[in-house]
């Protein structure tokens, strides 16, 4: 009997958690970019997080969309296992 | 001459083969026998092949190698060394990414960048920002990779 690989799920959302969080995270930053003349300057948590995204962001989108490219192969992989065992015949008839 | 077996082929298997009991089963050299009655021969004959067809048959499988037996019965199998070493490496990059990338931009509020020529601090800070984003991508990927690692090695529950 075929179970789910538990690995496979945490990949996927995995993958989807970086790269919503970065999008998020891109979008959240430029709220930032056009500053009205009466706002005030953030404090040094925000800037702090700012700086964070800056160097996170980037990665966390190649890592995501890589990662989703990885499980295309591994399912593809997967696939043609199940199929060239369904074909073969099975052993001991 | 009956004990002149043909070689090629299994002594049990050919006319004239006589079982004996505890004999070894070697398909090598013919066993001595004595020459019974036509009939009574015959009978005994047949029942030997039979016997053995049915002990070969039964014959169980071949043992288990104590690697083998011990792979299964561990269970969960011990964790790799060198995988754990890899998620420390992962950690330190992605951290120490994020860290050199903070200490690069607060370099640029404590020393003009202007009029003072190529100092140590702003090749350093040059040198942080180009490594801060490979950094924290190799990271991330070492995870991911390892991740990936546990999903093809992973096996359904018997």
């Amino acid at each position: 009997m075929r179970r789910h690989n538990p690995w496979i799920g945490a990949l996927w959302l995995c993958a989807t958690g970086l790269i919503v969080a970065a999008f998020s995270a891109r979008v959240w930053q430029t709220s930032f970019w056009y500053p009205s003349s009466s706002e005030v300057s953030p404090g040094p948590v925000v800037v702090f997080f700012q700086e964070l995204a800056d160097a996170v962001v980037s990665p966390a989108l190649y890592v995501g969309f890589g990662t989703i490219a990885g499980l295309l192969f591994l399912h593809a992989r997967q696939r043609a296992r199940r199929r060239a065992k369904e074909r073969r015949p099975p052993a001991g008839t | 001459m009956a004990d002149n077996f043909d070689p090629r082929f299994d002594p049990r298997f050919q006319p004239g083969y006589v079982p004996g009991p505890g004999r070894p089963k070697s398909d090598a050299a013919p066993l001595p026998r004595r020459a019974p009655h036509p009939v009574e021969a015959e009978a005994s004959t047949l029942e030997g092949v039979r016997d053995d067809v049915l002990a070969l048959e039964a014959e169980p499988d071949p043992p288990v190698t104590p690697s083998e037996s011990n792979a299964s019965e561990s269970d969960p199998p011990e964790p790799n060394p060198l995988e754990r070493t890899l998620l420390v490496i992962g950690a330190v990059l992605v951290v120490g990414g994020v860290a050199v990338a903070y200490w690069a931009n607060g370099l640029n509020y404590q020393y003009p960048s202007f009029g003072t020529g190529l100092s140590w601090q702003q090749l350093l800070q040059a040198a942080a920002w180009a490594l801060s984003a490979p950094m924290v991508t190799a990271g991330l990927a070492i995870g991911v990779g390892i991740l990936f690692r546990r999903a093809i090695t992973w096996k359904p529950p018997e």
